[in-house]
């Protein structure tokens, strides 16, 4: 056959359109597979700590703010709004719909980043990062270990810190994807790249899900 | 637009799902954040912990079914979806399983190996390999 009747988005190696989109929402879902695995292993190890050492789990947390901590969970949850409205607007076909809602979902997932550092700032200042600074100024528990405070904040900066890694390639991609829609790469025919993407940002907002009340309101 | 992608918006059996549904779920989303403030503020003790994790896990299935479509995704897509949770709660039941039975048994004696003899030096002097010791030294 030499003449091509498909849509020139179509690889060669699958029969069609849709066998292809579907692959490619199986391939991301197999990742997240293994993403789970992967924090699942740090929550795992939280779960050991504090059933081990609950006291001190309840003193690392109160000196959390949790009122950031909720403001932090309603814009990740708006942003997986505007990520499910960007994949309908795609399917819809409307570009500049599409524009707006990835615009929207990026501000929104720098607005998370922006306070999630403040947050760690804050914890700079307060002495509370793990290591030869690490001092703990005004326990609410006067018997607590704070070793196992500092073991605390080891599983709230590795736990967040990689949350905020996944968060700052989930950026990355939709800045990929936002221009990719303003070239008008994207249609009711064709955009699984923001399916894709979409299911990844969902994701990163589930694992943020339980962060939140495991870390924060212990 | 080009023209394949016009045709395959007519051809195309993918499910859209209304934003109206989609802002229905963010709605419910919400109030179980609420909710999961709300639950710290009642003592149940270790229940505690249980409230908010359960309130955390429908939240997570309202976004897997409907945010990331799972609910109208092929079957073998959902298979793999629930594969990646099988495998997270056989990690996390064998760590649990390690960690909740230290202490169960009595610690073993360190087992005493026969010397091992090098045949290419029988009678010789050999060097013992230094191995760490299982326990620490009493």
């Amino acid at each position: 056959m030499t003449t091509h009747t498909h849509s020139p988005h179509l690889e060669h190696h699958f029969d069609s359109l849709e066998q292809q989109q579907t692959a490619a929402t199986l391939g991301m879902w197999m990742f997240l597979a293994t993403e789970v695995m992967f924090f699942g292993g740090m929550f795992a190890g939280y779960a050991v700590y504090r059933w081990l050492y609950p006291a001190a789990w309840v003193e690392g947390s109160s000196h959390l703010d949790t009122l950031w901590g909720t403001i932090n969970t309603c814009v990740l949850l708006t942003s997986s709004l505007t990520v499910a409205l960007s994949v309908y607007e795609a399917q819809m076909g409307r570009r500049r719909q599409l524009v707006w809602m990835l615009v929207a979902t990026m501000v929104l997932g720098a607005a998370f980043l922006g306070i999630k550092f403040y947050e760690y700032y804050h914890k700079w200042e307060e002495t509370l990062i793990p290591g030869p600074r690490f001092n703990l100024p005004h326990p609410q528990n006067a018997e607590v270990n704070e070793r196992l405070v500092e073991m605390f904040y080891g599983f709230y900066f590795a736990m967040t810190g990689f949350h905020a890694l996944h968060m700052v390639i989930g950026l990355g991609l939709y800045a990929w994807l936002l221009l990719g829609a303003r070239r008008g790469e994207f249609s009711a025919g064709y955009h699984t790249p923001v399916e894709i993407v979409g299911l990844y940002w969902h994701f990163v907002d589930i694992v943020w899900v339980f962060l939140f009340p495991l870390l924060y309101l212990v | 637009m080009d023209v394949w992608e016009t045709c395959l918006e007519a051809m195309t059996q993918e499910h859209v799902t209304t934003p109206l549904t989609y802002v229905i779920i963010y709605v419910i989303l919400l109030i179980l954040v609420g909710a999961t403030l709300a639950a710290t503020w009642i003592p149940a003790g270790p229940w505690n912990i249980v409230i908010a994790l359960a309130i955390a896990a429908v939240k997570t299935v309202l976004i897997v079914l409907f945010f990331m479509h799972l609910l109208h995704s092929i079957p073998l897509v959902k298979f793999v979806a629930l594969a990646g949770v099988v495998w997270l709660t056989i990690g996390a039941a064998l760590t649990f399983a390690d960690y909740m039975t230290r202490g169960w048994t009595a610690p073993m004696e360190p087992v005493v190996l026969p010397r091992a003899v090098d045949r290419a030096d029988p009678g010789g002097e050999t060097v013992p390999l230094p191995r760490t010791p299982d326990v620490a030294e009493p």
